[in-house]
């Protein structure tokens, strides 16, 4: 009986030091989550309804920074310019990852060493390697040029014309992420269950019909998270821009975040910024939340 | 003895010259950086171009550390990037250890909270964080950099919550029984069995650090707090003809991570394989 007591406090002694531990452990992840993304996130609704210049004193303009950012060109030019992007973007990155990963998910040798060059552009600075793009791209002295001149072909302004900028500054992004997308893929198609090749083995499928019935449905999950990641870092673009075009030329290639960086950082209007970086917000929840009803139809999850 | 090239090692050679093809086109800007950095003014605008220049140019990369602050950008880097996946990895991993093996109440919907935020842009916090810390006083200061990198990280907790909730209850149990916090259980006990996981963690952190740019642009302003990222651009910046000097900069800002990835890439490999980290 009295053993019984002793067991049943310690016990007790024990459930109680594990929730003070529990929540002592965890503090320090709420502290930042509370001071760095909770309070600012409604600190910026606020922002977005003022006159903030880091100058003048603070007034409240209520619906005036989204009256004039609706009614504003600007705001149509940005999107326009940053669907276009994502439109550029999505397709090149996923196809030529899906490629990629398809090869090297063959019995081929080397795959190790083809994986490892793929992925490195990854791993480095878009700021650095940005610079060797704008050499590469570079209409007077560039590479690129000296390649269609020796074919006889015409040189181009690339980075400098209005029309192709956004492409070239699209395939920069597309080179320095199709790595990461492709070994997504690949560990999605080494998930696939080998009896199912085995058996259309035996119906004597060949390699399309497998591509078409095995593959592509069973990589389908892996597609649709690739298709939202690719679409959520793409909307976020900035430093590409920064680095290669700054926006230019004519604002050819300002995409969003661009244009929350100048409007805050360098016009230092952080209301309007604050407007922007909630629709932002907004659309990419929305693409989320889009993306994921629409999975039901055609996502299959049995792999 | 004559051999028949079968169908498969025909179809073989065919894919791995495809595979050679884009690899070298993968490869190419980097090579093309290193080539560049070697050249002299005059040969950096020949034409025909040529890969390997007839010369080595050294002087370039010791032009590229007498001119900007590239040493102290280095540092600064260095020293931000191991601060932050040491902090991350151990504010990240306590926490991780108490949702996975603790029993708080709450803590589900906590936890759920935790997971709710990573899906807030980073541009939404940007505004009001600036305006904080300005009034903080932390402008022009590595802070901004490294608090909200070392406190927040709902990713990291995320992943090593994973790997503590695989530890079977069996390892800390007889620590328990001879009467061990639960710190020194975590510490030193389900700490080191988590170790490929941390370095996982770890190397991808270091790496988001180094190449982190936006916040350091819009925080620091003298040259001597620069990150190696901004060196570069204030390269860019002020030397925007000198395609020798800018390459050989943007190598020495490259060659660190270079390095690292070339002993550690199975890491990442796995890491997103696992986890789907963004690297």
């Amino acid at each position: 009986m009295a053993l019984k007591t002793v067991g049943a406090k310690r016990r007790m002694t024990l459930a109680r030091k594990d929730e003070l531990s529990g929540y002592l452990f965890i503090a320090p992840q709420f502290i930042g989550l509370l001071c760095f993304i909770l309070f600012p996130v409604f600190f910026s609704l606020y922002i977005s309804f003022t006159n903030w210049d880091m100058l003048s004193p603070v007034e409240w303009v209520g619906l005036q920074n989204y009256v004039k950012i609706f009614t504003s060109a600007d705001v149509r030019k940005v999107m326009g310019n940053t669907f276009e992007y994502v439109l550029l973007y999505i397709p090149g990155t996923v196809i030529l990852s899906l490629v990629l990963a398809l090869a090297l998910s063959t019995k081929i040798k080397g795959t190790t060493v083809y994986r490892t060059m793929f992925f490195l552009p990854n791993i480095t600075s878009t700021v650095a390697v940005s610079l060797v793009w704008l050499w590469i791209y570079n209409p007077d002295f560039g590479i690129l040029n000296m390649i269609l001149s020796a074919l006889g072909l015409p040189t181009q302004r690339f980075l400098r014309s209005l029309s192709q900028a956004m492409p070239s500054v699209a395939f920069v992004s597309i080179w320095q992420s199709a790595g990461y997308f492709m070994v997504l893929f690949i560990a999605g198609i080494s998930g696939i269950d080998p009896t199912y090749y085995e058996a259309s083995k035996i119906d004597g499928a060949n390699w399309w019909h497998n591509m078409k019935s095995i593959t592509l449905p069973m990589l389908s999950p892996t597609l649709f998270f690739v298709i939202i990641i690719a679409f959520i870092g793409g909307f976020q673009v900035f430093n590409e821009i920064f680095m290669l075009t700054e926006g230019g030329p004519a604002n050819a290639t300002k995409t969003m975040v661009m244009h929350i960086y100048n409007t805050a950082f360098k016009y230092f209007r952080m209301g309007e910024a604050s407007v922007y970086a909630w629709i932002l917000f907004i659309i990419i929840m929305l693409v989320t939340l889009v993306q994921f009803k629409l999975q039901k139809k055609w996502v299959n999850y049995d792999a | 003895m004559h051999k028949k090239i079968t169908r498969t090692q025909l179809l073989h050679a065919v894919l791995h010259l495809c595979l050679i093809f884009f690899a070298f086109g993968t490869l190419f800007p980097f090579l093309w950086m290193v080539s560049t950095s070697l050249k002299g003014n005059a040969s950096v605008f020949e034409y025909p171009p040529v890969i390997i220049p007839k010369e080595f140019l050294w002087s370039n990369y010791a032009e590229v550390f007498q001119k900007q602050d590239m040493l102290s950008g280095l540092l600064n880097s260095v020293k931000i990037a191991s601060i932050n996946t040491v902090g991350t990895l151990f504010f990240a991993s306590l926490a991780a250890y108490a949702f996975a093996k603790l029993k708080f109440r709450f803590s589900n919907t906590l936890f759920m909270i935790l997971i709710a935020t990573m899906m807030i842009p980073g541009q939404v916090t940007l505004i009001p964080m600036f305006i904080i810390f300005k009034n903080l006083g932390w402008y022009d200061t590595h802070m901004p950099l490294m608090i909200p990198s070392i406190l927040c990280n709902a990713y990291g907790v995320f992943l090593l919550r994973q790997f503590f909730a695989s530890i079977p209850d069996a390892y800390s149990d007889s620590a328990h029984i001879d009467g061990c916090g639960r710190f020194r259980i975590y510490w030193s006990i389900m700490l080191p069995l988590c170790v490929p996981a941390l370095v996982t963690l770890g190397l991808f952190n270091f790496m988001a650090n180094w190449n982190n740019f936006l916040t350091p642009l819009i925080y620091l302003n003298s040259y001597s707090k620069y990150t190696i990222p901004l060196v570069v651009m204030s390269f860019k910046n002020l030397y925007s003809a000198n395609w020798s000097l800018l390459m050989a900069a943007s190598c020495v800002a490259l060659a660190p991570v270079i390095v690292l990835y070339m002993f550690t890439q199975r890491y990442f490999i796995s890491g997103i394989m696992i986890g789907g980290i963004k690297g």
